[in-house]
Formats: C-alpha cells, structure tokens, sequence
C-alpha cells in the first residue's frame, strides 16, 4: 500500500508558525510607531507573511490532491483489471449468476460481478446480510 | 467513542475547527479594536494583530480541513485495496 505524503509537513509546519509569528510581531511592532506613515512597512510585512502562509497552504494542499488523485487511478486500473476477471471467476464460483455473494468469514453481500470479491472464494450470501456499498447488490 | 480515540482520528479537523474559530474570534476582536478608536495610527496595529492574523488562521484551518478530507479518501482506498488483495491475503472487511 503507498503511504499517506508526509515529506515536507513539517516543513510546512514550520513555515505557517513563522508566518504566523511574523504577522503578530509585525502587528506589535506597529502598535509602538506612533503615526500611521511608520506603520506601513510593517502592515507590508505582514500581508508578506500571510500570502507567504496562504501559498504555503497552496502548495500543500495541490500536493496532496494531485497524491490523491495518482492513487485512486491506480486503484481504479486496478479494480478494473479484476472487475475483467471478476466477472467470470466468481459467478462460477457460486453457480447461479445474479445471487448476492459473500466471502467466506466476512460481512457484506455483494454482486457476483463486484470487483472487491473477484477472485475470491466466495458463497451464497443469506438475504439478511449487510450489502456492500460498492456494488449495491 | 473513546474521545481521546476520536481526537487522536480526527486530529487534522479538530485543529482545523480551532483556527478557523479562532481566526473568526480574532478579527472580531479587531473589529472592536478598530471601532473603538478614531485614530489611524491606533486602528492599524488592530487591522495587522486582528483581521490579517485571523485571516491567516481561517487559512490553516480550511487547509487542515481539507487535508483531512483526502486522509479520509487516502483510508478508503487503503481498505479498497486491501480488499482487492488476493484470497489468500488476510481476510478483512471494512470498506463500504
């Protein structure tokens, strides 16, 4: 299995606390000047540290969603190559096509044809079995 | 639920919840900061330590909620593909 992206978090982490701080010391700063001319460097500098934060969260975040992504096409292409097989290995399995299925030891019911039981050993699944949420048998 | 359980699950959202709270609680304190004085030079230091840190807060607070949305996607797969594995892998069944 491919593990949830972590390089890089606390790097983030790191990031978002000095952007943070940076904008409260900057707001501390200007509270000392005591004319609004002296406080527009450090109104700058703060709106600096908050996009800087909010680009960081940017860049997390489409790290994450493109991670995301490139695992559910792999999981996908993957439950597509044993839906192919799937279909044939575990209807004949059971003998009647079309009956709820279920694996030996499990839980859920599921369709003959559903990806998450193909090439399984499975059995007749009783009516009063949970269904499973992929197939909806 | 065990709480300590549940917070140690949903860390990302609890922390996600407590910026944007507290983001939220910041710039109304800098509303009141600001309407309070009639003074630019006083209002400023409110407008920075207020409405900029709060914004910022809402930032990293949607943004460790939104990570925690694709955990959440990342575990379901995880029990997808452990579903897929092959009969004779170990037998669990959680998904779905």
């Amino acid at each position: 299995m491919i593990a949830w992206p972590r390089r890089g978090r606390a790097w983030l982490l790191i990031g978002q606390v000095a952007c943070l701080a940076t904008v409260v010391l900057a707001g501390r700063a200007s509270a000392e000047r005591p004319v609004a001319g002296g406080q527009a460097a450090w109104v700058a500098v703060a709106i600096a540290a908050a996009l800087i934060s909010a680009a960081g969260n940017g860049v997390w975040l489409g790290v994450l969603r493109r991670a995301a992504s490139r695992r559910r096409q792999l999981v996908f292409a993957r439950l597509a190559d044993q839906a192919g097989h799937g279909t044939a290995g575990s209807a004949g399995a059971t003998g009647e096509a079309g009956q709820a299925v279920m694996v030996p030891g499990l839980t859920l019911r599921h369709r003959p044809d559903c990806a998450l039981v193909a090439g399984k050993a499975v059995v007749p699944a009783p009516a009063e079995a949970e269904p499973c949420g992929w197939c909806s048998p | 639920m065990n709480v300590r359980i549940w917070l140690r699950a949903q860390w990302d959202r609890v922390l996600g919840a407590g910026a944007v709270v507290i983001g939220a609680v910041a710039i109304l304190l800098g509303y009141r900061g600001v309407a309070g004085t009639p003074f630019p030079a006083e209002q400023i230091p409110y407008v920075i330590s207020g409405a900029v840190v709060g914004i910022a807060l809402i930032g990293v607070g949607l943004t460790s909620w939104l990570s925690a949305d694709l955990r959440d996607e990342w575990r379901k797969l995880d029990r997808i593909e452990h579903l897929l594995e092959p009969a004779d892998g170990p037998a669990t069944e959680s998904a779905s």
